[in-house]
């Protein structure tokens, strides 16, 4: 089947930086791809690549196929054709990304006009429609209600009805669920299922949760100072690691059946944006390492169906 | 909390707050140096004169008992009569207060004219070369005296090239226009200078703003970003600034009527000092206090009808 | 760890510590701090003529060779007299910040960190300063003591220290909030320590900017009541007094009035210059 999205090598740069190198990967139609990585392991400006919401100085490279049409090369008129129309996204925060003095309303609706050329009644009915469906009890009297009328939840759940005014196929989902508490971010995530299944609809869920990766996404692409090191089917990559980054992110996760342990964790820390290692990005903090990982970057390579790696010594990993 | 819940516990603030102030001016009269009655009166007033001046304003009676009365008088605008002009000081101010709030008014809107577009320019291409000019006039205009601005607009515009009055006003509301167009204009300079500077702090603020960043991923063109979303954000931080500034507008009015000889509040409040007319530096300190605390109560109106969260 | 770990590439160094540049605009505002420094401590070196020498053949006479900066109405020369007024304006820049911002400091810190009935008195007290127009209180002021140097900046002092007090408080209320001030009573030291010796120097640094900030607005201040004869008195010259006494020849000799008026701009944007720069460091820590 001929994937939704293609990202090839996708690079940004910004002054001295490159929070993000040679990023590659695929999302299919209705399913939802997980990327996960640490804070500043570049997932988030990956994001914001694709539908050109970066600042001016950063400088983009590479591909992103989308309907035969190269994301990062078109401009900046015919990508506002395809935001929110075609492909959407959500903020964490929900707060401060949904503007104060306008009604919830008229947030809505400006996108359905723009989008769908939806007006007057017509707009306001397919809005309360739209809350309805992402759960907003009722719906007809929040549509006059500004953002901070709303709980966190529920502003979350509103933010998730504006970017589906247009029926988008690929939602762009930026750790929509951080800000927010353990049992409402349940609630989010399943709604986010929902939609998925109901409107047939891709999703692209970037988080630095594993749990919340393992529970709703069918495929992951694990993200380290940013390079993809490992993608594949979730159960594939969390089962058997391919990276070993991956394997220790695995091993960090407390278990209940080795009560009163130390905690394992990967030592060290992130390389700096500005200052990044030759080779692989990963091996000042792993114990694999060898002289190899340090001469030159690793490329995604196949490693068994469906599963990709940049470790050079994927093979001789232990399991989990 | 409505808009009417929140203007009432201004209002009441400001009561209280005026209630100070008329507070202070009383003790200024009283307890600085020098006799006020003799400050009345002039040096050569005769002891009888004295004597009944004193008893007249009511000041052989308890300091307490005078400023009750003295509240009194403020807030029926009782000011007393001027010493120099022998007529009453609220007449005389009456009939100058008009005069300055044009002043001041035209100032406001020629100032947000100014400040706002430039403000924007400077925002958006922040860092590039107009912005960079822009910044850089700014910060030297920050550092020109109201009445050197005044001087420079007077000698080049009024005397040099002869396209406006060198001073004084008009007779009837076109002509004032005219005649005050620039003070008006040094007044917005200097008030730009000032609004300039934080508003392209607050819009750059708001253009990296979150709900920004969401607006242009919804799709929306930029237009629509910058008309509907960043300008509605933005007035707010301009009208907070301009009550916040509107003490310096007021301290600007005053220095502006002296350098075109402009027959307003300001000038006759310089004028009285140097005669000496006490009763009318009261009457006028307390007026011009009223006048800000009257743009704060608007401001606060304002902000309550531009942003929900006020009255949430 | 394998054996092959012990070949493994050699941890990347910690990034050196950005050390502070000194932006150009900052060395640019010293550099014209120095300038009128030096004309104000050595006038009479830096400038080319007396300022009180009257010279009847040369009245009113635009700027030249000879005169810089022309000469007024009684044959002084002008730049002459802009640089002896130099150190008048100066001085006014610190006499009219000085007392305010210790004092300030000093009640703002109390205020703050004491709280309650005292803390609601002093927000009367900004609430009233802050409706009164600052130049309006200070007229009024300087209206009952009478016009002169000295009264001004009794008056100036009286209402600046007010604005000091309140920014030190907003910082102290802040620090006290932290956990080194809990600390600091956990092991029993008295307030007046954890509120001098503790809080004070964390709080202290947007004072000392706001302080360069406030040097130019005093510089602007000062000027403008010399303007309007309400600061110094003649025979003083000051930057703003010059300009007043060119009042009947504005059109006529335009010389008198710019010139003095370039001193109080570019003065007031050495102090703005340097006070961004300090502002700039101190928001790096």
């Amino acid at each position: 089947m001929m994937p939704l999205l293609q990202v090839r090598d996708l690079a940004i740069r910004i002054g001295a930086a490159e929070p993000v190198d040679n990023v590659s990967f695929d999302v299919s139609p209705a399913e939802m791809l997980g990327i996960v990585g640490e804070s500043g392991s570049g997932k988030s400006l990956t994001l914001r690549a694709l539908l050109k919401l970066l600042p001016a100085q950063a400088q983009v490279r590479g591909t992103a196929l989308w309907q035969g049409q190269d994301l990062v090369s078109l401009p900046e008129a015919e990508i506002r054709k395809i935001r929110g129309r075609q492909i959407a996204m959500i903020y964490q925060e929900p707060m401060t990304a949904l503007d104060p003095v306008l009604p919830i309303g008229l947030q809505i609706t400006e996108s359905l006009k723009v989008h769908l050329g939806l007006r007057g009644a017509a707009a306001r009915a397919r809005a309360v429609d739209l809350l309805d469906r992402v759960g907003i009890p009722s719906a007809k009297r929040r549509l006059d209600n500004y953002p901070h009328e709303f709980s966190g939840g529920m502003r979350q759940r509103a933010m998730i009805a504006i970017s589906l005014a247009a029926e988008p196929q690929l939602l762009l989902a930026d750790e929509p669920t951080t800000a927010l508490d353990v049992t409402i971010q349940d609630q989010i995530l399943a709604l986010l299922q929902q939609l998925k299944d109901e409107l047939h609809m891709s999703v692209i869920l970037v988080t630095h949760d594993l749990g919340i990766v393992a529970g709703t996404c069918d495929r992951v692409a694990v993200m380290y100072a940013g390079r993809i090191q490992e993608s594949g089917p979730v159960t594939t990559v969390f089962r058997s690691p391919a990276h070993a980054y991956t394997l220790g992110l695995m091993r960090s996760v407390p278990d209940g059946k080795h009560a009163r342990q130390a905690l394992s964790f990967i030592p060290g820390s992130p390389p700096d944006p500005g200052a990044m290692p030759p080779g692989c990005r990963f091996a000042p903090r792993c114990g694999h390492a060898t002289a190899a990982c340090g001469e030159q970057a690793p490329t995604l390579r196949p490693f068994g169906a469906d599963h990709l790696t940049a470790c050079l010594h994927a093979d001789t990993l232990a399991p989990a | 909390m409505t808009i009417l819940s929140v203007l009432a516990r201004r209002l009441l603030h400001i009561a209280a707050t005026v209630v100070l102030v008329t507070l202070l001016i009383f003790a200024l009269m009283h307890l600085l140096p020098g006799d006020p009655v003799l400050m009345l009166l002039g040096e050569k007033a005769s002891d009888a004169g004295i004597a009944q001046m004193r008893h007249q304003l009511g000041f052989d009676r308890s300091l307490f008992e005078q400023f009750w009365v003295f509240l009194g008088q403020m807030a029926t605008f009782r000011f007393g009569d001027s010493i120099t002009m022998r007529v009453p000081v609220a007449s005389l101010i009456r009939d100058r207060l008009p005069i300055t709030l044009m002043l001041t008014g035209m100032a406001v809107v020629l100032a947000l004219l100014i400040a706002v577009p430039l403000a924007f320019v400077a925002a958006l291409r922040q860092g590039g070369v107009v912005d960079t000019m822009i910044r850089v006039v700014s910060q030297v205009s920050l550092s020109m005296p109201v009445f050197y601005i005044g001087l420079i607009l007077l000698i080049t515009l009024a005397a040099g090239l002869r396209w406006f009055p060198v001073g004084g006003i008009g007779t009837g509301f076109v002509q004032d226009l005219y005649y005050l167009f620039l003070p008006a204009l040094t007044l917005a300079l200097s008030l730009s200078a000032i609004l300039l500077r934080n508003l392209r702090e607050a819009l750059i603020e708001v253009l990296n703003a979150d709900f920004v960043s969401f607006a242009t991923a919804k799709g929306l063109l930029r237009s629509t970003v910058l008309g509907r979303h960043v300008l509605r954000n933005a007035w707010i931080s301009t009208i907070t600034l301009l009550g916040l500034h509107a003490g310096s507008l007021v301290g600007g009015a005053v220095i502006t009527e002296t350098v075109f000889a402009v027959p307003g509040v300001g000038r006759l409040m310089i004028d009285s000092i140097f005669s000496r007319d006490y009763a009318v530096v009261q009457g006028l300190t307390m007026v011009l206090a009223v006048m800000v605390s009257v743009v704060f109560l608007a401001v606060d109106a304002l902000q309550a009808v531009l942003d929900p969260r006020v009255t949430a | 760890m394998s054996s092959a770990a012990q070949e493994a590439v050699p941890v990347l160094a910690a990034p050196a510590r950005r050390t502070f540049k000194v932006p150009k605009t900052t060395l640019l505002g010293a550099a014209i701090l120095l300038l009128f420094f030096a004309c104000a401590a050595f006038p009479d070196q830096i400038a080319p003529y007396a300022p009180n020498k009257f010279d009847y053949r040369a009245l009113l006479k635009p700027p030249s060779a000879a005169h810089w900066f022309g000469t007024d109405n009684f044959g002084r020369d002008m730049l002459s007299r802009t640089i002896w007024a130099a150190r008048i304006d100066l001085q006014i820049a610190v006499f009219c910040t000085l007392f305010p911002a210790i004092f300030g400091t000093f009640a703002g810190c109390i205020v703050g960190y004491v709280g309650g009935l005292v803390d609601g008195v002093f927000r009367r007290i900004v609430d009233v300063a802050i409706t009164i127009p600052f130049l309006v209180l200070v007229i009024a002021i300087v209206a009952v003591l009478g016009p002169g140097l000295i009264n001004m900046y009794i008056a100036v002092s009286a209402v600046n220290w007010i604005i000091y007090a309140r920014l030190i408080r907003g910082e102290i209320i802040s620090q006290k909030r932290r956990d080194y001030a809990a600390a600091g009573k956990v092991m029993g030291y008295g307030p007046a320590r954890i509120l001098f010796r503790h809080l004070l120097p964390n709080a202290i640094s947007p004072i000392v900017v706001y302080w360069m900030t406030d040097m130019a607005l005093a510089i602007l201040l000062g000027s403008s009541l010399g303007y309007l004869g309400l600061g110094a008195q003649p025979p003083t010259s000051e930057w703003g007094v010059l300009i007043g006494d060119a009042r009947n020849f504005m059109t006529t000799a335009w010389w008198m009035s710019i010139f003095p008026g370039i001193a109080i701009v570019l003065a007031g944007t050495g102090f703005s210059l340097v006070g961004d720069g300090l502002a700039k460091l101190v928001r790096r820590r």
